[in-house]
């Protein structure tokens, strides 16, 4: 028996995806490493959805590879999908069923689950038990299927856009779970939103999906530290000239002008100072500003 | 001593990451008195339970600061402020001083207080400051 | 016509299909009245009138309430001004070409006289309009009764003879319909969300519905559930004991499927079944003296586009959770095997239990019918059963991919209507030449089936269900 190293949560490899005529992914490379908590952004429509569903088997791949586990994506192997769980964008579950029937259905079928985890989550949540799912709303059945995903105590766990529908306060109640989840095991997780600031929080990896491919992969923090936004002051008006070097966009407005980049070097910002005689403040932004900027502000 | 995680204030949606904002915190908190040699810092988890945050991003934060001297881990009880460090020439400790007195001069300037009512502000701290 | 007259005609005819369907239509009608205008009035068989009439009243019908009730149960409804004057009077425009222009055009080529044919078409039309808007189970064997009454010989004459009383039964007929219609247009934009009949009764299911449309529509549903305090009971008595289950087999996993599909267990589906078998061969029995084999034949086949059309809906109808079950500790194979299995013993047994219901019916009450046929002939008609099923079987799991319910009906209906001409045709061929070639073609049907069968089972593991 090889003593193999444990394989990699998910490792894709040129994935491309075609509807028709229209090309969603367009090559997307993208390894995770185990442990990881890695958000991935994309404006709409750049195809967070239909890589995630790549990923788990949903749709098939027009040309390239996705493993999962080691296990190719299309044949996840039932041990593989007992480590693994999903939360879909749409939660759709059988309407006359009751929520604790559903949950015990899904129980039924794994071979570890954790009980009391599930009934503490769904007191969290004030998920009605006896009500049956066709009468939930939006945001419960989304509760309801975060729930599902949690009970057998996945290791790789992949969630789009999780909370969506959820108010201020279920949304705080879940990143607390799954902050909790992280903390006890190595689990890995890879979640699609749009709401930086819970990504921010608890993710250690960002991946920017643009146009099919994946722009950027690296850490959050690191991702903090390059991209920035000077704000230069002269004390003449600036000629037309004056140009950042490496700008993502420069906006000369009279004497000030800000610019953002991409890629933030100290050294340049003090070539800058000395070149043009001028005051640069270099400003942090936050995800969502980064987002903005990366997409053309 | 040991202090609660609400001396640090997160705000993960600023700009900087997290992990700099509470290097800078810890930095600013040891240099105004509020954490002093000896005392311990938060645990890890009980910041980032607070904060709602990743507690990897709080251990990234504790590490630099234990790389930078700034504090050390003693096993079994945390991360223990050190002894401000008297090693560096005078004239790279008084530029160290000029760096971080600079921003509150500027302030000075812009509240439009003249250069004897710097030094009268300046006198009072020093005696408040000598025990 | 003002222009939302006009967009709320051309509402009924946004499908892809809608337009050369009605175009088609149009032009054999025109054809058909050439026809009959050239030569003299035919005279009235009951089948035409059904046929020509009571079919395409049916279509009519079916077709403006699908519609009508889908423009009307959604909060566009009563938000936008001025919506109901447009669409009431299409609708009410659709309904009268089918139940009032399209008879009174007929009564020109046919013996019968005007009050009969627009008494048929009116009583059939309001009583499929109600049926579908209340989706009743009671108004549908009403609906088929009058259907096929034209048919029957004891109430043939009604339709066909011409004395004063007929008359104004006829005229009292059709004042009664026209109410039942013009109360149905009545209802339709003082529906609430509360009401009983807001439902659509195309269950909007479909990947193609839109987030609001589906959510809407699970919640119809579940309400739709909700009303029945007998449904609900069985259905949490067989749900319940899920919570002592813990599958650690992939067999036990894939018999764990079985409880995805519908709310109610298979027993109660075949019961379901088996009463309207019961109806409809009592009512056969009731109306015509003797048993024919040709009443259960007919039982046979009913049978058979009902347990596939069940099983196909079925599987079109839990695509949307596919994609959640396609991540349950199943390889796809497995899972894909299980659905199979599930379905299949399903069809079993509710076959076992028609089949049963009609053997009964033969050896108990009309053991008259039996003696035309002997031993080697029965065997040969049991195995063209046998092999319909199987074949059946397969259709109705290949056509269970298609989430659109039109496309799948006739995907459905083509499959089946081959499978029964084979049947068929192995049938005859035992009663009337020799079981030998009965038995073959029945053979033949059986492999056609099963290959069949392998072929979904292969579309259904490609398929990309997200």
């Amino acid at each position: 028996m090889t003593t193999a190293a444990p394989p990699q949560p998910l490792t894709v490899q040129g994935l491309t995806k075609s509807f028709d005529a229209k090309t969603v992914l367009n090559g997307v490379d993208l390894v995770v490493e185990p442990g990881t908590v890695l958000g991935l952004l994309g404006a709409n429509g750049s195809g967070k959805t239909t890589l995630l569903k790549c990923v788990l088997g949903l749709l098939r791949p027009t040309d390239g590879s996705a493993l999962v586990m080691g296990d190719n994506a299309w044949d996840l192997s039932a041990h593989t999908k007992a480590s693994l769980g999903y939360v879909p964008q749409e939660v759709s579950s059988y309407p006359w069923m009751r929520v604790r029937q559903a949950i015990d259905y899904t129980a039924a079928f794994y071979p570890s689950w954790n009980h009391g985890l599930v009934a503490d989550l769904c007191e969290r949540w004030r998920l009605p038990l006896e009500e049956r799912t066709g009468v939930l709303s939006v945001g419960q059945l989304q509760s309801l299927g975060i729930v599902l995903a949690l009970g057998h105590e996945p290791s790789l766990l992949i969630l789009d856009e999780p909370v969506a529908s959820l108010d201020p306060l279920a949304r705080r109640a879940f990143l607390r779970t799954l902050l909790d989840i992280l903390e006890s095991e190595d689990r890995t997780v890879i979640f699609s939103t749009h709401i930086t600031s819970d990504l921010e929080r608890v993710a250690s990896q960002v991946a920017i999906l643009r146009e099919g491919q994946i722009t950027y992969h690296g850490g959050l923090d690191q991702l903090k530290d390059q991209v920035k936004r000077l704000r230069i002051t002269a004390k003449a008006p600036l000629p037309p000239a004056f140009a950042v070097p490496g700008a993502l966009r420069t906006r000369i407005d009279g004497a000030t002008a800000t610019a953002a980049v991409s890629a933030f070097d100290p050294a340049v910002v003090d070539n800058l100072r000395h070149t043009w005689d001028v005051d640069v403040d270099v400003t942090d932004l936050n995800l969502e500003e980064i987002f903005v900027e990366l997409h053309g502000g | 001593m040991s202090h609660p995680p609400e001396i640090f204030d997160i705000r993960p949606s600023a700009g900087p990451p997290i992990y700099r904002q509470l290097i800078d915190q810890a930095r600013a908190l040891i240099a105004g008195g509020r954490l002093k040699p000896g005392d311990y810092l938060p645990g890890v988890r009980r910041v980032a339970k607070y904060a709602d945050v990743n507690p990897m991003t709080v251990s990234k934060a504790y590490a630099q600061l234990e790389s930078d001297g700034v504090v050390e881990r003693v096993p079994g009880q945390g991360m223990q402020v050190c002894a401000p460090r008297t090693t560096g020439s005078l004239a790279q400790r008084r530029a160290q001083f000029r760096a971080a007195a600079q921003p509150a001069f500027h302030h000075a300037h812009q509240l439009g207080l003249s250069p004897d009512d710097i030094r009268r502000v300046l006198d009072d701290l020093l005696k408040e400051y000598q025990p | 016509m003002t222009p939302r007259t006009q967009q709320a005609f051309n509402a009924y005819l946004t499908q892809r299909w809608a337009r050369p369907a009605l175009l088609a239509v149009g032009v054999a009608y025109l054809l058909g009245m050439g026809i009959g205008l050239s030569q003299s009035p035919v005279s009235i068989h009951p089948p035409l009138f059904v046929g020509l009439l009571g079919g395409v009243v049916l279509v009519v019908a079916v077709w403006v309430t699908g519609t009508a009730k889908w423009q009307f149960v959604h909060p566009r409804a009563r938000m936008t001004p001025g919506f109901s004057g447009p669409h009431l009077g299409a609708a009410a425009a659709w309904l009268a070409v089918g139940t009032i222009v399209y008879p009174l055009s007929l009564s020109l080529v046919l013996t019968a006289s005007v009050p009969a044919l627009l008494a048929y078409s009116l009583a059939v039309g309001a009583l499929q309009v109600w049926g579908m808007h209340a989706n009743r189970m009671l108004i549908s064997p009403l609906t088929i009764a009058l259907f096929m009454a034209p048919n029957v010989p004891q109430t043939a004459p009604f339709w066909t003879d011409n004395t004063p009383t007929l008359f104004t039964a006829q005229c009292g007929l059709i004042a009664v319909s026209l109410l039942a219609l013009a109360a149905w247009l009545w209802r339709l934009p003082r529906l609430t969300e509360e009401s009983g009949d807001y439902l659509i009764p195309a269950h909007a299911q479909s990947g193609k519905a839109s987030r609001m449309e589906k959510s809407e529509a699970r919640r119809n549903m579940a309400r739709h559930f909700s009303r029945s305090g007998f449904f609900l009971s069985v259905s949490d008595r067989w749900h319940d004991p899920l919570a002592r289950h813990q599958a650690s087999s992939t067999a036990q996993r894939q018999r764990l499927l079985r409880y995805g599909f519908s709310a109610a267990p298979i027993a109660m589906r075949s019961l379901g079944v088996l009463l309207m078998l019961l109806l409809i061969t009592g009512t056969n029995a009731a109306v015509s003296g003797n048993d024919s084999p040709l009443g259960l034949v007919i039982s046979g086949i009913m049978v058979l586009f009902l347990g596939a059309s069940l099983t196909s809906s079925r599987m079109a109808m839990r695509q949307p959770r596919m994609q959640t079950e396609l991540l349950l500790p199943l390889s796809r194979a497995d899972w894909v095997t299980g659905l199979f299995r599930v379905c299949a013993r399903d069809t079993v047994a509710l076959t076992a239990v028609a089949g049963g219901a009609l053997a009964a019916w033969i050896f108990l009450l009309a053991p008259a019918a039996t003696d035309t046929i002997n031993a080697r002939q029965a065997l040969a008609f049991t195995a063209a059963a046998l092999a319909a099923l199987v074949a059946g079987f397969a259709t109705s799991m290949q056509a269970g991919l298609i989430t659109s319910g039109i496309k799948r009906a006739t995907v459905l209906m083509l499959g089946l209507y081959a499978v029964i001409v084979a049947c068929g045709v192995s049938a005859g061929l035992s009663f009337w030449a020799s079981p030998v070639y009965g038995l073959a073609v029945a053979a033949a049907l059986l492999v056609a089936g099963l290959l069949l069968l392998r072929r979904a089972h292969r579309n259904w593991l490609n398929a990309e269900l997200g």
